[in-house]
């Protein structure tokens, strides 16, 4: 059981980490990637595009590694809700957006519905990962 | 309850040191690479739909979409060549419709960098040979449906900047006059081009992907 958690963490934070190459080589396709998202005001867009990208890859490598474990947990659960909560909005507006999640490029076919599944099952797996280093019984372990 | 309470708070206290060390070091390396990287973006970015062009330039009334396709439909590979059918209809209508506004290169890398989407609008061998990262390729033959449809996910007044090779090119101007035909207001166009764009230094992407 233990190696089935260590693979989960391990797993996500190769994820994250390979997520956020296309987005540091390209700063300015992901700032339009995330402007198409229309929810941040104009002035966000570029601190957001600058800061989300290296997030991802830090708290990614911490989480391959096993150190600070509990924090990237907790930081990869939160990004992976405000991520879902984007997708889910989009679907409701109607915004057929480029997810702009593992590449930048404009015309990755967009489809909704998979891009909210895929992210809701890595959601609910960060949930349990952040679930699992934050027991008590595990705080021995990093 | 007090120990419950206490348990939360030595479990999650610690998670949530760790989450802000790890926050500040991506914080700490991303404005260093940013600032570090050629393709870095401005961290305020130029106010994008309200920039230095009067939206007013645009005229409200736009041709209704319904009358599109006929008007873009004789739109032929020989348009470069030929007066744009569908600028000749326009300076034919009651009002004229005035050029699509300009914008220098420091507007055009402003709008560049907030992540505006550019519109080349020369022929696709131009293209490919080296264009404007990110830009769509939007050449003279495409039609009113292809050039539709390579902006679906975008609203009608979404900025973007259509350009060509140099300020003599008059392809940029024809794309943005054939946009704003199909409904689109916040068009500008980046005269200087490709052409000042390299002269300045300015990388480019080969290559028939934006």
């Amino acid at each position: 059981m233990n190696r089935a958690w260590t693979a989960l963490r391990v797993g996500l934070g190769l994820l994250f980490v390979l997520a956020s190459l296309d987005k540091i080589a390209h700063p300015a396709l992901f700032a339009q990637a995330v402007a198409h998202y229309r929810l941040l005001p104009a002035g966000l867009v570029n601190p957001v595009a600058i800061l989300l990208p290296w997030t991802e890859a830090v708290a990614g490598l911490a989480l391959v590694c096993g150190a600070f474990a509990r924090g990237a947990a907790l930081v990869l659960a939160g990004l992976m809700t405000v991520f879902f909560a984007a997708l889910a909005a989009s679907l409701v507006r109607g915004l057929d957006v480029a997810c702009g999640c593992f590449t930048v490029d404009v015309l990755a076919v967009p489809d909704m519905r998979w891009y909210l599944l895929r992210d809701g099952v890595l959601l609910l797996f960060s949930l349990a990962l952040l679930w699992r280093t934050l027991r008590p019984e595990g705080r021995d372990r990093p | 309850m007090q120990t419950a309470m206490s348990r939360v708070r030595a479990v999650l206290l610690p998670a949530l040191v760790q989450a802000l060390v790890l926050l500040g070091l991506a914080a700490a390396l991303a404005v260093t690479v940013n600032a570090s990287h050629p393709g870095g973006l401005p961290w305020k970015a130029a106010p994008v739909p309200a920039a230095s062009v009067p939206d007013a330039a645009v005229p409200d009334t736009v041709v209704p979409d319904a009358a599109v396709p006929d008007a873009e439909a004789p739109d032929s590979p020989a348009a470069d060549a030929a007066p744009d059918p569908a600028s000749e209809e326009a300076a034919s209508a009651p009002s004229p419709s005035p050029a699509a506004p300009e914008v220098d290169l420091d507007q055009a890398l402003a709008l560049h960098a907030a992540g505006v989407l550019f519109m080349d609008a020369r022929f696709a061998a131009d293209y490919a040979d080296g264009h404007i990262p990110g830009a769509l390729s939007a050449p003279p033959d495409l039609f009113s449906d292809q050039l539709e449809a390579l902006l679906r996910d975008g609203p009608k007044d979404r900025p973007l900047v259509a350009y060509c090779q140099d300020p003599g090119c008059p392809l940029g101007q024809e794309l943005a006059e054939n946009l704003r035909l199909l409904g689109y207001t916040g068009v500008r166009v980046f005269a200087g081009g490709m052409a000042e764009w390299i002269g300045a230094g300015h990388p480019m992407t080969e290559g028939e992907k934006p």
